[in-house]
């Protein structure tokens, strides 16, 4: 379902007439099956544009589309809300039922699906961000560990099948572990068929993750393109207050020193391998 | 309503000590009811008029911040209207009639409680949470012989004061959330409504109590431990503006009760 943003500026109704709008001017396609990262600074805009995509907010002029449905639509828009899932920043926050199946099924519910589907569609989509129905279904959600509990929120939006999941700094307070564990589900789900946008300020996981980067400054698209090409750009991304994966900047490093890797690394593992490669050649010459 | 919406600026009202000014709104509050006649409400009207002229609160301000209880100003005078039959028919509609002594008690019902509003919000945008606490403190300070907690309220007073636009905010952080997996608050009767609201309140006290424990947290590591030993930046000392507006107050009351016996 492809996402359509057509030249669409908004501003907060308190600032309407005065200041700055919080989006300038968007012109954005995001294709079906697509990972794409959003990185800004504070105040760029990132959670502004997140929420017109499914209608929270809606354009002061221009127009959003979702599958050719236009969001300034009122009945249309309960539709886009079933297709596009959406996982503000700390999801565990809006938790509420007595049980994890009760606070999945919410979503479902709340579109008016039929009772026999819900529980199907609860168990699916817990199993689908790693949890067990029969483990922890029947548990209040609040006695979970906050990894686990984002877990379930993601499921809560996961569980109306939605075919775009948008998500908020969905790795913002995690440790390490349940970092790498949250790469790894979001990895999933996208190999799985969802189109995928998340908002991010950690470069890392936007390298690891992302196919394409929207880069915000001030409300407007700064740059939008593949991830390694937007990375190819240290010097403005710096300018405008924002890094580089630490991949890249090591490998343009090297290259500051004469060393040039044939490859654009942004991950650990994708420098660790150009290196290897650069080494191998450069024996085989010797 | 209006407490907790500040306006900064400086201006004599901003300037004076809280502990007056909680005072003589709550006074004026009362004085309020002496005035039965127009001009004892032309008095009341214009004392209010000097304190807003005063403050430096734009009018615009002050009028959106009534606007909530404007409904309640006008329910008044539209059951006083319709309800009070003394005095000569003036219109006859149907079986609603008005007549002289209705409009007369709508009036006055409708223009005082207009001042009280008034006073408050004026109050509310002249006074900051922390120099309302500290008034509080201050006037009940002379209770705590009798076991009265004056810190421990005030404390309690300035922390929710200053709790209500951040519980704001997160209120519609959850409905967003809530919304977004297809939550519909705008629709439905008054029960369907009511349930939509469930799923909103329990994060909404989850979040509650998530503050209190930081908070408290934060204070404690502070070596915050009550009242015991606490010195003040500010402390509260009335200056001449202060006592000048005890004497106006003062003067409206005299009037006003001359105004009742007859005197004047």
């Amino acid at each position: 379902m492809p996402i359509r943003f057509d030249h669409v500026t908004y501003a907060y109704p308190a600032t309407r007439g005065g200041a700055q709008p919080a989006l300038v001017d968007v012109d954005l396609t995001v294709a079906d099956g697509e990972f794409l990262g959003v990185i800004g600074h504070t105040g760029s805009g990132k959670s502004t544009l997140i929420q017109h995509i499914n209608g929270l907010l809606l354009p002061t002029t221009g127009r959003v589309t979702v599958d050719g449905i236009d969001l300034a639509d009122r009945t249309a828009r309960r539709e886009v809300r079933r297709r596009v899932g959406l996982v503000f920043q700390y999801p565990e926050h809006q938790l509420f039922a007595d049980t994890v199946a009760e606070d999945v099924a919410f979503g479902p519910r709340a579109l008016g699906l039929p009772a026999g589907e819900i529980e199907q569609l609860v168990i699916t989509a817990l199993e689908r961000v790693g949890l067990d129905f029969c483990e922890v279904g029947h548990r209040s959600p609040f006695e979970l560990s906050g990894g686990q509990m984002r877990r379930v929120a993601i499921a809560g939006v996961l569980a109306t099948r939605p075919g775009t999941l948008v998500l908020d700094e969905p790795m913002a307070g995690l440790d390490p572990v349940g970092r790498g564990a949250m790469r790894e589900l979001l990895r999933t789900l996208h190999h799985q068929g969802l189109t995928v946008i998340m908002v991010s300020h950690d470069m890392e996981d936007v390298a690891a993750l992302a196919d394409r980067v929207l880069v915000l400054r001030n409300g407007a698209v700064f740059a939008c393109g593949t991830t390694s090409d937007v990375f190819s750009h240290h010097a403005e991304l710096r300018e405008i207050g924002l890094g580089v994966p630490r991949a890249a900047l090591f490998a343009a490093r090297l290259a500051a020193r004469g060393v040039v890797l044939h490859a654009h690394p942004l991950t650990v593992e994708a420098l660790a391998d150009a290196i290897a490669s650069a080494c191998t050649s450069h024996r085989e010459v010797g | 309503m209006a407490l907790g919406q500040y306006h900064k600026a400086d201006s004599v009202l901003h300037r004076m000590d809280p502990r007056f000014k909680l005072v003589i709104a709550v006074v004026y509050m009362l004085v309020i009811f002496l005035a039965n006649d127009a001009a004892g409400l032309v008095l009341v009207l214009a004392f209010l008029g000097v304190a807003v002229s005063l403050s430096g609160v734009p009018a615009r301000l002050l009028v959106s911040g009534l606007r909530p209880v404007l409904v309640l100003v006008v329910f008044t005078f539209v059951v006083n209207l319709v309800f009070i039959r003394s005095g000569e028919p003036v219109v006859d509609i149907g079986p609603v009639s008005v007549t002289t002594g209705g409009l007369s008690t709508a009036l006055f019902m409708a223009t005082r409680l207009l001042a009280l509003f008034v006073a408050t919000a004026l109050l509310g945008f002249t006074t900051s949470s922390v120099d309302l606490a500290d008034g509080m403190e201050g006037l009940l300070a002379p209770f705590e012989r009798f076991g009265v907690p004056a810190h421990e309220l005030s404390m309690i007073l300035s922390i929710a004061l200053r709790f209500i636009p951040i519980l704001t905010m997160e209120k519609d952080r959850i409905m967003r959330a809530q919304s977004a997996r297809g939550a519909d608050f705008e629709t439905g009767n008054v029960i369907t409504r009511f349930r939509a609201i469930l799923p909103v309140l329990t994060p909404l006290f989850m979040s509650a109590f998530r503050h209190a424990e930081d908070l408290s947290t934060a204070m404690e590591s502070r070596c915050y431990h009550g009242k015991e030993g606490r010195t003040r930046v500010k402390v509260l000392r009335p200056a001449a503006r202060d006592w000048y507006a005890v004497a106006a107050l003062a003067l409206l009351g005299a009037a006003l009760v001359a105004l009742r016996t007859g005197a004047l």
